[in-house]
């Protein structure tokens, strides 16, 4: 009988996969968005691409277990080799993405080749799963919609605790519901003190201004 | 269930190790897991188990440690266990904290025959 005592990363090789694809988007700054399901990421991306698209180039790579629908809805705003869907149902239908999924989307959406000036992954909507699995993202943004309460950040720290933005969406909502932001944002504070906040409804384009200056301060 | 993920990582990295070996089959695996990374023990048991069948792996033994949240106060350099996954400091109240124990995904043994 042998008796092995590696203590293995289980994910090093996630992590190997992560810093390859890191490499190949040299100065392109790469986000990873993560939510849960019908935060408005996608629709927080368009308004982003219709604002910012003709200044800076974009990369999108979308994530869902199923359909090409939010690539299909962006490609409307830049050229759609510059798209490109993971279906996790190809992958055994994957709560989340990982660094080898992410890695074929950047091949297929011409990396390392082509020059972008942002990146951003709209991970699979979930608030647990996509937490562990680092992509070769620079930075990471979480969605917090107005819809799902403001005690969301307490009842899912460890994605929270990972954030450097967290961007309150469907802020139109407020009136509708008895989501209370001071509560939200203090919240988020006390999982991730040092996170910017930023309060954005991407249908009515309130506070979209902040989040592409955020955006853009983050390329300086 | 990014527990099927985590279970497939384990089975590629096991089976790595018992080809370098001179051995045929796993008797026991030892796993650390930390509390943040969200785990289930027993998703992921269920996982391993439903992937290894028919494998040299089937019916090995899988032990679990479950590593609480450590945390340290950058302020007061307290170390706490915060409750909830609540990150600010219960000694002095700051909020500049950092996660020291808890992120951990490891395979601290395996025995092989």
């Amino acid at each position: 009988m042998s008796d092995k005592t590696p203590y293995i990363e289980i994910l090093a090789k996630n992590n190997k996969t992560g810093l390859e694809n890191r490499k190949m988007l040299k100065d392109a700054l790469c986000i990873n968005i993560m939510s849960s399901p019908g935060a408005g990421k996608t629709l927080l991306l368009t308004q982003t691409l219709k604002s910012m698209a003709k200044k800076f180039k974009f990369g999108i790579v979308e994530g869902d277990v199923a359909t090409s629908n939010d690539a299909e809805k962006l490609k409307k705003y830049i050229n759609s080799n510059s798209v490109y869907q993971i279906k996790t149902e190809n992958y055994g239908g994957g709560c989340h993405l990982d660094a080898k999924m992410v890695s074929n989307a950047f091949r297929k959406i011409g990396l390392p080749k082509k020059k972008y000036d942002f990146v951003i992954i709209e991970n699979v909507g979930n608030l647990i799963c996509p937490a562990d699995f680092f992509l070769g993202e620079h930075k990471r943004v979480i969605l917090l919609s107005v819809a799902e309460g403001d005690d969301k950040p307490l009842k899912y720290p460890v994605i929270f605790k990972s954030a450097d933005c967290v961007v309150i969406s469907k802020i139109d909502l407020l009136k509708n519901t008895d989501f209370n932001l001071k509560n939200a944002k203090e919240n988020i504070r006390r999982i991730n003190p040092s996170v910017s906040i930023l309060t954005v409804s991407a249908l009515s384009a309130k506070g979209c201004k902040e989040w592409f200056d955020f955006l853009e301060s983050l390329k300086n | 269930m990014h527990e099927l993920s985590i279970a497939e990582e384990i089975k590629d990295l096991v089976f790595d190790e018992l080809k370098k070996s001179n051995c045929k089959k796993i008797n026991s695996l030892h796993l650390i897991i930390g509390e943040m990374t969200s785990i289930v023990p027993d998703a992921l048991k269920m996982a391993f188990e439903e992937i290894t069948k028919g494998t040299s792996m089937e019916r090995c033994k899988i032990f679990m440690k479950v590593v609480k949240t450590k945390v340290i106060c950058k302020s007061c350099k307290k170390k706490f266990k915060p409750e909830d996954l609540n990150f600010f400091c219960p000694h002095c109240g700051s909020f500049d904290t950092e996660v020291i124990e808890g992120r951990e995904l490891l395979i601290k043994k395996i025995v092989m025959e």
